[in-house]
């Protein structure tokens, strides 16, 4: 019978080496993913900072030429300090970028950037991109371009600072006007390339953060996903495993309860039998009409009867010894040795006088309950003596080899034989008796030795033909 | 109670028969009281009896469990052999068995009584009155 599996180990399991790999994956791409998406989120973010930065740097820059113009032709004094104004704004950017590139205080850095009317929840995002990525290919290259245009920008200041000098100190021709206003579109053009290519930059590696990002995401998804769908089917496998062990231990426990219930009227009906005789016999024989001849004969009778209740107690017994502690006597068993112990025990027994034995053993040993596997010689052994013809010298073969890596133990007879047809189906069952004037029998002793068989994990089967003999094939485990 | 022609107890067991037989003869259920040890006998028996109108048991008493063919089995031949006409006999299956699985199997046999060993006036009167 399966034992109940329900235990610990199901819990165990859960917790085996590869379950925990599993559990571990997904932790680590979990948290993982969450890294990664943190930093994306703050690098594009401050890269969005840094596009509407050059936006603002660049709409100052141009804004501040327009009005250095503006200046050179009006000679409007306001418009120089509009020039000024605007002008601010890339150079706020670029003492933020020499701040940064300096270890210049976050203070300074900050006042820069704000001057730039970058917003302020975007500045430490930007301060945080320069400091970690200004070494990385795609940011030392866009630092490049923003040094470039802040030089322009100084240049484009020191020619705003000249007009305004000499228009101070005298007239400008107006060759000297086209010249300058030549020089500042130059300035203008030239920031405009530097601008552009800034902005290009950190837009294309905005895009292809976001797709390496997307990339990322998916395999860890698909990892993620993968191990819990390995995880779950593992336990449902393991959940379907103990649910399958638990049905089988639901049908053995059936099984053995209709065995047991069969066991208890078999033997009632076998036990209660002699007892009712012995019943009506003592009722008979206080009858005062009895005659003396016919006591004699009952109590001839009574004596028949509870010979016959002994051997039915005695197999009984047997067959709850057989039942009893399995495997625990299990050692290893000579069959030559048992066989020669069966002879010697029956050597002088009538049926053993008169018989022959031919033994093949192909295997010579084998680890089996001493006990039982006597019993189970011991049976067949006897059946086949007990059930000889009276027309032939009884000779019964006992042969053993190895079929499909088990042990079959064959043991076949030149007796009475078996009609299956008609009692095939009964053979195995308990008090099962099949010939008529063998009133020894208990019809136990195939019972007792399939229940032996079978509860170590064998079986028994039979071919027959009557008139001629049976052949028992045990195959042992 | 009625008196029959001719009894027939069908039972391997020889000290059941006997005390049975003497109950029939006491409370003279027949005259004429005939054993078979086992389904086969009895199968023997009633062939060879059917033509003798006196002979012909009109009672069984059954056995169930019995070596060479059981009561139910038994009963199964009879029925071939008469072509499922079984009042002829009236027959009461007589048996130590407590198991249900018999008396269910009993139920699909043209059967005139189950009677739990061992026989008694009482349970003969149920039957045979």
């Amino acid at each position: 019978m399966t034992a109940i599996k329900i235990d610990n180990e199901e819990v165990k399991s859960i917790f085996r080496k590869g379950n925990i790999s599993l559990i571990l994956l997904v932790v680590a791409s979990s948290a993982l993913l969450t890294v990664i998406n943190y930093y994306t989120i703050r690098t594009t973010s401050a890269v969005r900072a840094y596009i509407n930065g050059e936006s603002r740097y660049s709409k100052g820059q141009k804004d501040g030429s327009r009005h250095l113009i503006t200046y050179l032709i009006l000679q409007d004094n306001e418009q120089y300090d509009l020039f000024n104004d605007e002008l601010k704004v890339p150079i706020g950017d670029s003492l933020a970028r020499v701040g940064l590139s300096t270890n210049g205080t976050y203070q300074s850095i900050r006042a820069g950037f704000l001057q730039a009317k970058n917003h302020v929840d975007d500045v430490d995002d930007m301060m945080w991109l320069f400091k970690n990525f200004s070494k990385v290919s795609f940011m030392k290259q866009a630092i490049t371009f923003w040094k470039e245009a802040d030089v322009l920008i100084g240049q484009l200041k020191t020619v705003g600072d000249g007009i305004k000098v000499k228009m101070q100190t005298g007239e400008i021709t107006t060759a000297e006007k086209k010249t300058l206003i030549r020089q500042i579109e130059a300035i203008t053009t030239q920031l405009t390339h530097k601008e552009r290519a800034f902005s290009d930059l950190l837009g294309g590696t905005a895009r292809t953060i976001n797709l390496y990002v997307f990339f990322i995401n998916m395999l860890l998804s698909i990892l993620i996903t993968t191990s819990v769908v390995v995880y779950s089917y593992k336990g449902i496998r393991q959940l379907m495993r103990a649910h399958h062990d638990l049905y089988q231990t639901n049908k053995d426990l059936t099984e053995t309860n209709i065995e047991l219930d069969n066991f208890v009227y078999s033997a009632s009906h076998d036990l209660k039998s002699p007892v009712n005789n012995l019943e009506g016999l003592v009722r008979l024989l206080k009858q005062e009409s009895t005659s003396n001849t016919m006591r004699e004969d009952i109590l001839e009778k009574m004596d028949f009867t509870i010979a016959k209740l002994r051997k039915t107690i005695i197999g009984l017994t047997e067959v709850i010894k057989a039942d009893k502690g399995m495997i625990s006597d299990v050692e290893e068993n000579s069959f030559t040795t048992l066989l020669d112990e069966f002879i010697r025990e029956n050597q002088y027994s009538p049926e053993g006088t008169d018989s022959q034995i031919i033994a093949t053993f192909l295997v010579e040993k084998i680890s089996y309950s001493t006990m039982r596997l006597k019993s189970i010689l011991q049976n067949l052994l006897t059946n086949a003596f007990k059930y000889r013809s009276a027309n032939r010298k009884c000779v019964v073969h006992i042969k053993t080899e190895l079929i499909e890596g088990k042990v079959q133990l064959e043991v076949s007879d030149n007796g009475l034989g078996i009609d299956l047809e008609q009692n095939g189906h009964k053979l195995f069952k308990m008090f099962t008796r099949l010939h008529a004037n063998h009133v020894e029998g208990t019809g136990l002793g195939l019972y007792m030795i399939k229940r032996i068989i079978e509860r170590h994990g064998g079986s028994i089967r039979v071919e027959s033909k009557p008139g001629v003999g049976s052949r028992f094939i045990v195959t042992l485990n | 109670m009625k008196k029959y022609n001719c009894v027939l107890l069908v039972d391997d067991d020889l000290v059941s028969c006997f005390l049975n037989k003497e109950i029939l003869t006491t409370l003279e259920v027949t005259d004429d009281i005939h054993t078979a040890g086992n389904g086969e006998e009895a199968l023997h028996f009633i062939s060879e009896n059917q033509k003798k109108q006196n002979h012909c048991p009109d009672l069984i008493f059954l056995d169930i469990n019995m070596p060479v063919m059981d009561g139910f089995q038994f009963l199964s031949e009879l029925e071939k052999l008469q072509n499922g006409q079984l009042q002829i006999a009236k027959i009461i299956i007589l048996t130590s068995s407590n198991n249900p699985v018999d008396r269910k199997l009993a139920t699909q046999f043209h059967i005139s009584g189950y009677i739990n060993k061992p026989l008694t006036w009482e349970n003969l009167e149920i039957y045979l009155a």
